[in-house]
């Protein structure tokens, strides 16, 4: 196992620096004079202030030593100052996280709560009505856009029946009913796309286990089907799941930046957009690094958990 | 299948079959209703959201072969070369494209699209970017799996040139499996378009497209929800089919899917 962890825990290393790299990169192709952002095009002041500020922000050396010392701050966990507001982005990103972890994590939950049983259902008769409906939803499901869905909802449930709020946010720990009425429909328009994919995958990952050896042996030696489906099956299943799950992590947090945009909850997707339209590089620079960083972590323990629940995995690595 | 057809119509044909021209502002038909002289109703400026949608239908579907075209036709290239080419090259290719998978595909293409500036361009180039690496990385596993098969083992044992062997070997036994990615692909691609313009990173103004007009649209939600709810309608059409597409392509083309699916 120790082998298997740090083999994974090298192959990340490359991986970081690309990402780093290709996050620099991006942000210094940006049309124009990162002084002239700050202060605005017809800017009064006289070219020593405008030298100084290029001096102060380091931008008048060469790229690649730009980079080098930009690599420095961030692996000591300093991710710069926003050029719009006094605050640097490690404290604006704190601010921002907790919502959109909890608009993921709970569109996760629920994507997961009814896409389980759905695939399972669906992969017991393959070819039945049942098996249809669900794979057509499933297909539809997928296809909607969140952002439709989201504005659909809103018009629904907001403005004409007037049960939901349609926007805002309050931290579950001041009022934890408030937050979750008005988190209740960002979920499902982050889950539902969710929900499609993953009853897919269940249902094709539930149907070549109950093809295998072990399922029909359960079956021979006479064990009810329910406790062939959840004793046997069911754990076997769903190992690959976590996987999926892990790789599908990227498109929720960019799926998270729509959300949050269509319902104004103060979290990491709009502040992203925010600065985008603001110009704010290291804030975009910021971000766009921890959310990337994030996946690969979120996929390195992944890798590991699936380490863990299959012991043949292991077994590759000794 | 029919809905991706007169979409694709629609848009060869827009300036025939648009009953208006889709800049044509009139200040005396707002926000309205769909009407019989206006179908699907009029926006804010009071321009026809029909005429509109079908030029809107242009956009997204240039913009879906444009990305789709490029990314295969770029992923392609590095996938042989990886996989052809033992070493580092291979391994360049594939760490940068590990590197480039990591970012999430909607903030990849949001970065690029702010990088570059807010046009037609720029979107192509963003979401064809977002394309290459999985294509790179489905056609290297594909040329590894081939390339230790016996009938290129003896290809190239008498002595057949490898230019002569990617092209008459390797390629027609990668063409089903790109073309199943290419149009489950296009989907996402229609997709993100809308995405990034919803976002108001897409297609600047006044070009129509669908994304942005249900940017538009949504702001006036409680005074005329059809601006809202018709061009999502198209998105959410287009992407399908090219799903439903992908998902028969592959039923067609893979036989080993084809037990999994039952």
């Amino acid at each position: 196992m120790f082998r298997y962890v740090l083999r994974r825990l090298l192959q990340m290393l490359p991986v970081l620096i690309v990402i780093s790299i290709a996050t620099f990169a991006l942000m210094s192709m940006v049309v124009g004079d990162p002084v002239l952002v700050i202060l605005g095009q017809d800017t009064a002041a006289d070219q020593q202030t405008i030298d100084r500020m290029r001096e102060d922000l380091g931008v008048n050396r060469p790229v690649p030593v730009q980079y080098l010392d930009w690599m420095r701050h961030v692996l000591s966990g300093d991710l710069g100052t926003s050029w719009r507001s006094p605050v640097t982005v490690t404290d604006t990103i704190r601010d921002r996280l907790p919502v959109t972890l909890e608009l993921t994590f709970l569109a996760l939950g629920l994507a997961l709560a009814i896409s389980i049983p759905l695939g399972t259902l669906a992969a017991l008769r393959p070819g039945s009505p049942v098996d249809v409906v669900i794979s057509g939803l499933a297909s539809i499901s997928l296809s909607i856009p969140n952002f439709w869905l989201g504005i659909l909802l809103i018009f629904a449930f907001s403005l004409k029946l007037g049960w939901l709020p349609s926007s805002g946010y309050v931290p579950f720990l001041d009022d934890p009913v408030q937050n979750l009425k008005l988190m209740l429909l960002p979920t499902l328009t982050l889950a539902t796309g969710y929900i499609g994919s993953q009853a897919r995958y269940v249902r094709s990952s539930m149907l070549e286990v109950l093809d295998q050896d072990y399922v029909r042996t359960a079956r021979a030696k006479g064990l009810r089907s329910r406790a062939v489906i959840f004793g046997h099956a069911m754990k076997n299943a769903l190992i690959p799941i976590v996987t999926i799950l892990g790789l599908e992590m990227g498109g929720l947090f960019a799926g998270a930046v729509v959300t949050e945009t269509i319902f104004s909850l103060p979290g990491m997707g709009t502040l992203i957009i925010d600065a985008i339209f603001g110009r704010d590089l290291p804030v975009v620079q910021g971000v766009v690094l921890f959310i990337t960083l994030m996946v690969v972590a979120v996929n390195l323990v992944t890798d590991l958990a699936y380490g863990l629940l299959d012991p043949r995995i292991r077994a590759m690595y000794g | 299948m029919m809905v991706l057809l007169i979409l694709v119509l629609g848009a060869v044909f827009a300036p025939v079959i648009a009953p208006y021209s889709p800049n044509q502002i009139d200040a005396t038909a707002r926000l309205e209703e769909p009407t019989r002289e206006h179908l699907f109703g009029t926006d804010t400026l009071g321009r026809d959201s029909l005429s509109r949608i079908i030029y809107g239908g242009r956009i997204s579907l240039f913009v879906a072969l444009s990305a789709v075209v490029g990314g295969t036709i770029i992923g392609v290239a590095l996938g042989l070369i990886s996989g052809y080419g033992f070493g580092w090259v291979d391994s360049v290719i594939m760490r940068a494209t590990d590197g480039m998978m990591a970012f999430p595909s909607l903030i990849l293409a949001l970065t690029i699209a702010f990088a570059l500036g807010a046009s037609l361009q720029s979107i192509i180039i963003a979401l064809t970017v977002v394309r290459i690496p999985g294509t790179a990385r489905l056609t290297r596993g594909q040329v590894l799996a081939l390339r230790n098969q016996e009938f290129i083992v003896a290809a190239s044992a008498i002595g057949v040139r490898p230019p002569r062997l990617v092209v008459r070997h390797f390629l027609p036994n990668l063409v089903s499996i790109v073309l199943i990615q290419a149009s489950l692909g296009a989907g996402q691609v229609v997709f993100a378009e809308a995405s990034l313009s919803f976002l108001g990173l897409g297609v600047p103004p006044p070009t129509p497209s669908w994304g942005g007009m249900l940017r538009d649209g949504y702001v006036f939600l409680e005074v005329n929800p059809w601006q809202s709810i018709i061009p999502g309608a198209f998105i959410f059409l287009a992407v399908l089919s090219f799903n439903f597409i992908g998902d028969g392509l592959r039923d067609l083309l893979d036989p080993r899917q084809r037990h999994i699916r039952g």
